[in-house]
């Protein structure tokens, strides 16, 4: 791709070891940024598919009552696998790893991450930790059928093959931890001079409180699996109940990472919809230190309120009413951002491009999320949505819905800057009502599947549910069709859209201020930071620079 | 801000590290002889063992591992991990307590009521 | 890669360096010390597992406690401590320009690590002898709360045991770094952070000691 007036970081590159001639070792080897962030795109996006795939699979079994065609126990493999690849593959890496990895160092105006090695690394093993969980499926009794949950004392007794699923998840884990701890690092010592913490984007701010949360939270949940491990094989027995162990405990030490985990999914999401809103409504963003602190104060109390899974478990009333109260509690910053959000857009002459619709669908689709979020966190509510397809419906509204379309907002946004192309505008809009529509038809009808008494993890139900099942199922054809008309509009972009120029948005942060696609080492001149990120006066950018070549060489 | 990047480097001093050592023996020689002088219930000699833990952590932390010499970031950074660790450990101990023992809140009242 | 460190100037025309990101030297420090973290959170939540089962079975804990080897884990305390004394000790020569006096105090800590492994060695050998190691029939038949206490026992012990030998692994890579002169008295952080690892490792003994070997 020699189309661009400069050398990009497609034609040039560091690698670990010397110089290869092969185009494929210089990519796996590479330990520039923005090549490990496609790196994980690519690997991320294709289990992304597959894990649809596996969802689609499941729509059809529930297509219609009666088992038709797989078994009852295949059933339980198949979410069991969707599960996992959706949380640890896909969305957990998700938008730090990929995104954020591209990002994280342009918008502060680094050169690189702080430790360019480790980045690889924890890219390979991602990817080691991904060919365990894909290799299980073919030792013993084939892959875990636990849940993504892997529930004590179930998972020490089941026959099919949860430890590589546990190894997996461990490993995943690890790659996880050392993205956070790059992140936090290179936030804390990379910034451009004068960029102090409130002078950072909003997206970087979301990627510091995910990477806290990857540090601190992540280790917790490893060692519990290495414990349901241990268990397996040496029977240690600390959540087996006929030894005197507790299975509450596993549930208390999966939640106290995972339900942080959520939050650890959201926040770069919403950092995303902070970068895109003051771009498209072209004036500053309304309340930013409300939303910069709120995303810590949401990494904080998420710590807090693991419990609301756990409201069926056997734990103490005192407890529940506490976690329920701190549950409303994570409403609170919420709300601040979507009030801020909304604020900035009051009056604004919005744009409304293909990231502009992604993220103001987005919001419609994580309201309804994130609200029957609240009635879940309700304990005597929860008693009877717990283990619904209620639940169901509401973590798809908020994962998918939520998390996934807000990184699919970043794709559309930040594509020109990562290709140095423009796909289609109409076929992305278009594409984004596919899958919009979609969507909601094909999991609004869960929520009343879900409080008629649906419950989750059968392969089978009662007649009455069957005309829910049939909606969603279309509607999840409807979905899946939207994604892929989604990715070949994006692959179409890439091949044959117009240049793009470095900032075709007229954006303000400082990945807009270096020619697209950016090249090795990003920036020629770093600049001053004395400015906040998002300055417009009557709808044009404050500052424009031009960042790509080194000061002295301008003229040359 | 800070013209040479690597500034912070504080002298060490094999004195200090000595200091330390001694100080960590006797603590040491303290949570031997404590089970041997004083024979008390689990609580108490809970609360002591610990106590002397904390204080060796302490020492080690801050000298040994130059916490104290090291700017203050770091600080603030352990201060907070351990906030999020105690809090969780309250949490735990909330639930442990209330659901091993028989005085749960609202049972109690459910009982009263 | 730039040898000079690269200078920007703001409006009133103050210097500011750039962080190089290939030689950041609190950077490199900072990226440790988040690792601690999260081996802390590790170890946090063995203890947590620890104080649960405690709780429910505390007279339990009392009488096994009694019955471990507290001359065997004390004299491994100490071990530890003088370990610790002498991988800083090791970090103070380089620093001082010593870097023969540094090997030999890293070596000084390689040894003492290993004998603690040893006496590790004997005093697990000794509990596997009478049939006390988790999911043991013996262990099983003495009731549940002995279960958990060894439970804990093995597994906390065992974990600290891997970290000790990673740590030895740790310190035979720096020395072959000391040798190839890539650990030098000014480019130290290297060490630097083995010996911050070596005070996690005795750090988290700390707690072991006592709460396993001292509470009867
Ligand atoms: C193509 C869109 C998707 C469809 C059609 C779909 C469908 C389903 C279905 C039918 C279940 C099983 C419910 C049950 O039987 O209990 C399920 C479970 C689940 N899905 Fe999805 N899903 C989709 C996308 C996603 C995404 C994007 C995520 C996360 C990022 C996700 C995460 C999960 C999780 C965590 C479970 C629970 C697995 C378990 O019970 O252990 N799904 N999904
Ligand atoms: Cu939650």
């Amino acid at each position: 791709m020699n189309t661009f007036s400069h050398t990009s970081f497609y034609d040039k590159t560091h690698t670990v070891f010397g110089h290869h001639n092969s185009k494929i070792l210089q990519w796996i080897f590479s330990i520039d940024h923005k090549r490990i962030s496609l790196l994980y795109l690519f690997v991320m996006m294709g289990f992304f598919l597959v894990a649809v795939c596996l969802a689609l699979s499941m729509r059809l079994e529930l297509f219609s009552p009666g088992q038709d065609i797989m078994s009852p126990e295949r059933y339980n493999q198949v979410f069991t696998l969707h599960g996992v690849i959706m949380i640890f593959l896909f969305i957990v890496p998700g938008i730090p790893a990929a995104l954020g990895n591209f990002l994280l160092p342009l918008q502060i105006g680094a050169r690189d991450v702080s430790f360019p090695r480790l980045n690889l690394l924890s890219w390979w093993v991602y990817v080691a930790g991904a060919l365990l969980a894909i290799s299980s499926l073919f030792v013993g009794d084939g892959f875990a059928d636990t849940g993504w949950t892997f529930y004590a004392p179930y998972s020490i007794k089941t026959g099919t093959n949860v430890v590589w699923a546990l190894g997996a998840a461990f490993i995943l884990g690890l790659a996880s931890i050392l993205t956070g701890i790059n992140f936090v690092v290179t936030i804390h010592r990379l910034r451009a001079p004068g960029m102090t913490f409130f002078k950072m984007p909003l997206f970087v701010w979301g990627l510091y409180s995910t990477a806290w949360i990857q540090i601190l939270a992540t280790p917790i949940v490893g060692i519990s699996l290495v414990m349901v491990i241990f268990e397996r094989v040496f029977g240690v027995g600390f959540f087996d109940p006929t030894k005197g162990g507790d299975p509450v405990l596993f549930e208390h030490m999966f939640w106290i990472y995972s339900h942080p985990a959520v939050y650890l999914m959201i926040l770069p999401a919403f950092g995303i919809a902070s970068e895109i809103i003051p771009t498209f409504c072209r004036k500053p963003i309304f309340g930013y230190h409300s939303i910069a602190v709120s995303s810590a104060m949401i990494a904080g109390i998420g710590y807090l309120v693991w419990g609301h899974h756990m409201f069926t478990s056997g734990i103490s009333e005192t407890i529940k009413l506490i976690f329920s109260v701190l549950t409303f509690f994570v409403a609170i910053p919420t709300g601040v951002k979507f009030f801020d959000w909304i604020a900035t857009m009051y009056k604004a002459s919005i744009e409304f491009k293909a990231p502009m619709i992604w993220a103001v669908g987005t919001f419609v689709t994580f309201i309804i999320g994130g609200l029957t979020g609240l009635i879940l966190g309700t304990v005597g509510v929860d008693v009877y949505f717990h283990d619904t397809y209620f639940v169901v419906a509401h973590f798809h509204y908020t994962m998918l819905g939520g998390v996934a379309f807000l990184m699919f907002a970043g794709f559309h946004y930040w594509f020109p800057k990562i290709t140095g192309r423009m796909y289609s505008e109409k076929h992305a809009k278009y594409a984004f009502f596919t899958v919009f529509v979609g969507f909601n038809l094909l999991w609004f009808p869960m929520f009343l599947a879900g409080a008629f008494g649906m419950p989750r993890r059968y392969f089978d139900y009662l007649p009455e549910f069957e005309i829910y099942h049939k909606f969603s199922g279309i509607g999840a054809l409807i979905f899946a069709t939207g994604i892929i008309y989604m990715l070949i509009t994006l692959y179409r972009g890439w091949r044959y859209g117009e240049l793009a120029g470095p900032n075709p948005w007229n954006a303000t942060t400082l990945e807009w201020q270096i020619p697209s696609p950016p090249q090795l080492e990003n920036f020629g001149t770093i600049p001053y930071v004395d400015f906040q990120p998002y300055e417009y006066i009557n709808g044009e950018p404050v500052h424009k620079m031009d960042l790509g070549v080194k000061e002295g060489n301008k003229d040359a | 801000m800070e013209l040479h990047q690597n500034e912070a480097l504080h002298p060490i001093k094999a004195s200090t590290y000595v200091t330390v050592f001694a100080l960590l023996i006797s603590l040491t020689v303290l949570t031997l002889v404590q089970p041997l002088v004083l024979k008390l219930a689990l609580a108490s000699t809970l609360s002591i063992q610990l106590g002397i833990a904390f204080m060796k952590a302490f020492l080690i932390v801050a000298y040994y591992m130059h916490i104290k010499s090291n700017t203050p970031l770091f600080r603030v950074l352990i201060y907070g991990s351990l906030a999020i660790l105690g809090v969780i450990y309250i949490i735990m101990a909330i639930d442990t307590y209330y659901r091993y023992t028989p005085n749960d809140l609202f049972q109690l009242l459910q009982k009263e009521g | 890669m730039h040898n000079q460190p690269e200078i920007i100037y703001d409006k009133q025309g103050n210097a500011h360096v750039i962080v190089d990101y290939n030689d950041d030297y609190i950077g490199a420090k900072l990226g440790f010390w988040l690792f601690l973290f999260t081996e802390m959170m590790i170890f946090g939540s063995m203890f947590l597992i620890y104080a649960f089962y405690m709780f429910q079975f505390s007279d339990t804990f009392v009488q096994y406690s009694a019955t471990l080897n507290v001359k065997m884990g004390g004299t491994n305390t100490f071990i530890l401590l003088v370990s610790a004394l002498t991988m800083g000790l090791s970090l103070v020569r380089l620093r001082q320009g010593n870097v023969e006096g540094a090997k030999k105090f890293i070596w000084a800590t390689i040894v003492l690590a290993l004998i603690f492994l040893s006496i590790k060695y004997f005093e697990w050998s000794a509990e596997i002898h009478h049939g006390i190691y988790p999911g043991s029939p013996t262990l099983k038949s003495m009731g549940d709360g002995a279960v958990m206490f060894f439970g804990l026992y093995f597994v906390i012990t065992g974990l600290h045991g891997i970290h000790i030998i990673l740590g030895i692994g740790a310190m035979i890579w720096v020395l072959g770094l000391v040798r190839k002169g890539k650990i030098t008295p000014t480019k130290f952080v290297v060490l630097e952070n083995t010996a911050l690892y070596w005070d996690l490792v005795h750090l988290v003994w700390v707690f072991v000691f006592p709460l396993f070997y001292l509470i009867h």
